[in-house]
């Protein structure tokens, strides 16, 4: 009796697993996968049958969009996908440079302390610690996508718009100020029209300068109270979009009260008083005038200490940068080695911060991902705090298994029996 | 902003103070027809000293063989790559003198062969309008010196501007006098002077 009971649970295993056998592409539990098995994971489940209930993803790094996309499918085919993990919350902005030389600055949001490495299609470009809320790196040139990578999670992006860059106006005075200014932005790739006032009525002019308005100049830089006599005219270039820089005496002329960030203090010193030795002038050694009374809508832009030595305001449809430095140029003369180029950036990304540039949309590029926590939220839901736990492989996996064990035990139970009783 | 402070080079070959008058004279024609803020006096600075950097415009003059040291040439260098001008003039007024010979094998050694600067260079009508390009001076006129009257100028351009000029009519003695004796002049001889500094502070 015992061995017809064995040979029937051995027939009725048997039958079980070949069932089994037939029964592969049949999932009926949750399945889950982490970043690592994803690729394989989502193959797996999209040949079955029938699709897997639930999907439960354990994620280091965010999907590509490609995965993303196949389990938002899965989704909507009627698996409830649900995800948890650390997914690193990055995203990626390309922006134009308004300057001649082009570039792009690239800007990734990042945790903090988060390592940010920066490539294109031709290599890695930069790798940086992200501070505060992530790094931002200047791009000289790129090709193609650029990619920040944070932990495992890939951010794609690329500039959506190239910009028009028009010509500067540079009024001021006959001086050492004047001329390095308009040398830096030329030297720089800008295309500069000047008026210095040479004296009271006559001015060396450089280009055409018969209007001041958005379809010639992208900024004008009013560097003395001379050029208060065209104020009203750079007063409706700012309104209808302009950018303008007042520096030196310009900053603090009536003239341009309307346009201002603040007031302008009694010019300091240099450093600290101290001669400055040749070849150690930096913009942070530079005499300054401080800038203070900022009006409300105000922003500082930089500060020496606590003391604001540039500020800029939007004003009507433009941009006003209000700075207190009169003689820069002192950094281009009798700085270090590198002194010309700073000098000539530092004036560019002043210009560049006001500058007027209509922007022209570039087709889309394929494959950008700019923010991949923020689709794979959209795409799946916010992330889970509490996932299930059993596999739906792992559960067939052992059953074949116990299967396999309570086959051998009743064969090895029945031909023991038969042994016992002397038959073959 | 800072004022314009004229600057006299001192270099340790040759006679470097040789026209003292010359740079209150400029000075006083700065301030007589220009609006640029000019300090009442210049200053003398040694070539050795990179303390010329603080000088974007540097006179240079003399009546003696002419040579950098290693220090001045690169600091003139310097001064000149980031944007600053030399001002040379033979005092000398002569072709075959040793100052034009050296000078001329000291700035060709130092930056590049000078040459001739066009008489419609804008060095011209910057401020006072020169049509014939440089005035002639009365050394040249009287026939002093090598007896010729020099068309041109000679520069070493940096891009589109100058970088050093160089002059072999000898300014320095024709505006080497006390300003107040401009008034027995009918016409002032230092306006050239001024078109100089004029371009240097504007291009």
């Amino acid at each position: 009796m015992a061995e017809h009971v064995l040979r029937a649970m051995s027939i009725g295993v048997l039958g079980w697993m070949l069932w089994l056998s037939f029964d592969e592409g049949v999932a009926v539990s949750n399945v889950s996968a982490g970043s690592a098995t994803i690729a394989g994971a989502l193959r797996d489940w999209t040949t079955t049958t029938v699709a897997p209930p639930q999907i439960a993803m354990r994620l280091d790094s965010a999907p590509t969009p490609i995965e993303r996309d196949w389990l938002a499918a899965l989704r909507g085919a009627g698996s409830a996908v649900v995800w948890s993990g650390a997914v690193a919350a990055s995203g990626m902005s390309v922006q134009p440079v308004l300057s001649p030389n082009g570039g792009f600055t690239v800007t990734v949001a990042a945790p903090d302390s988060a390592v940010v490495a920066l490539s294109d299609e031709l290599g890695a470009i930069d790798t940086v610690v992200a501070i505060g809320s992530g790094a931002r790196f200047s791009v000289p040139a790129s090709t193609g996508l650029l990619t920040a990578r944070v932990g495992g999670t890939a951010t794609r992006a690329s500039t959506t718009d190239s910009v028009t860059i028009r010509r500067l106006l540079v009024i001021g005075a006959a001086g050492w100020e004047s001329k390095f200014v308009v040398a830096a932005l030329e030297e720089d790739g800008w295309k500069v029209d000047a008026d210095i006032r040479v004296a009271p009525g006559i001015s060396v002019s450089q280009g055409d300068i018969a209007s001041i308005d958005t379809a010639r100049y992208a900024a004008v830089v009013v560097l003395e109270a001379s050029g208060a006599g065209r104020a009203s005219q750079v007063g409706a270039y700012v309104r209808s979009g302009g950018g303008v820089i007042l520096a030196g005496r310009a900053s603090s002329a009536d003239a341009f009260a309307e346009l201002r960030a603040g007031s302008l203090g009694t010019a300091r010193p240099s450093g600290d008083g101290t001669a400055i030795a040749v070849g150690a002038t930096t913009l942070r050694t530079l005499a300054f005038a401080p800038v203070f009374n900022l009006r409300a809508d105000a922003v500082a832009l930089d500060r020496r200490g606590t003391t604001v030595t540039a500020a800029a305001r939007r004003h009507v449809a433009g941009r006003v940068l209000q700075h207190g430095y009169s003689e820069t140029w002192r950094w281009r003369m009798s700085g270090g080695k590198n002194s010309v180029s700073e000098h000539r950036r530092w004036w560019t990304l002043a210009v560049a911060s006001v500058a007027y540039a209509p922007r022209i949309g570039l087709a889309r590029v394929e494959g950008t991902d700019a923010a991949p926590l923020a689709a794979l939220t959209a795409a799946l839901g916010p992330r889970s705090a509490v996932l299930q736990s059993d596999s739906g492989e792992g559960a067939r996996s052992i059953s074949v298994w116990w299967l396999f064990a309570v086959l051998s035990v009743s064969l090895m139970g029945e031909l023991a029996s038969r042994r016992l009783r002397g038959v073959r | 902003m800072s004022e314009f402070v004229f600057c006299t080079g001192r270099y340790e070959s040759g006679d470097w103070d040789s026209a003292p008058t010359l740079p209150a004279n400029l000075i006083d024609s700065v301030a007589r027809y220009t609006g640029v803020d000019v300090a009442p006096s210049g200053a003398i600075v040694s070539l050795a000293s990179e303390r010329i950097l603080d000088y974007p415009l540097v006179y240079l003059t003399g009546h003696l063989p002419f040579r950098f040291t290693e220090a001045e040439r690169r600091n003139v260098r310097t001064l000149v790559n980031r944007g600053g001008m030399l001002f040379i003039d033979d005092h000398n007024h002569d072709i075959g003198g040793v100052f034009h010979k050296t000078a001329v094998e000291e700035i060709s050694r130092t930056f590049a062969a000078p040459r001739d600067l066009p008489n419609d260079h804008i060095l011209y009508n910057c401020f006072f309008r020169f049509e014939d390009g440089p005035p002639a001076t009365s050394h040249e006129l009287n026939g002093w010196g090598d007896n010729l009257v020099h068309r041109n100028l000679q520069a070493v351009m940096r891009g589109s501007r100058i970088g050093v000029l160089y002059s072999s009519k000898d300014y320095s003695s024709e505006w080497n006098y006390h300003p107040d004796n401009k008034r027995f002049s009918a016409v002032d001889n230092t306006r050239f002077g001024v078109n100089i500094i004029v371009y240097a502070l504007t291009r």
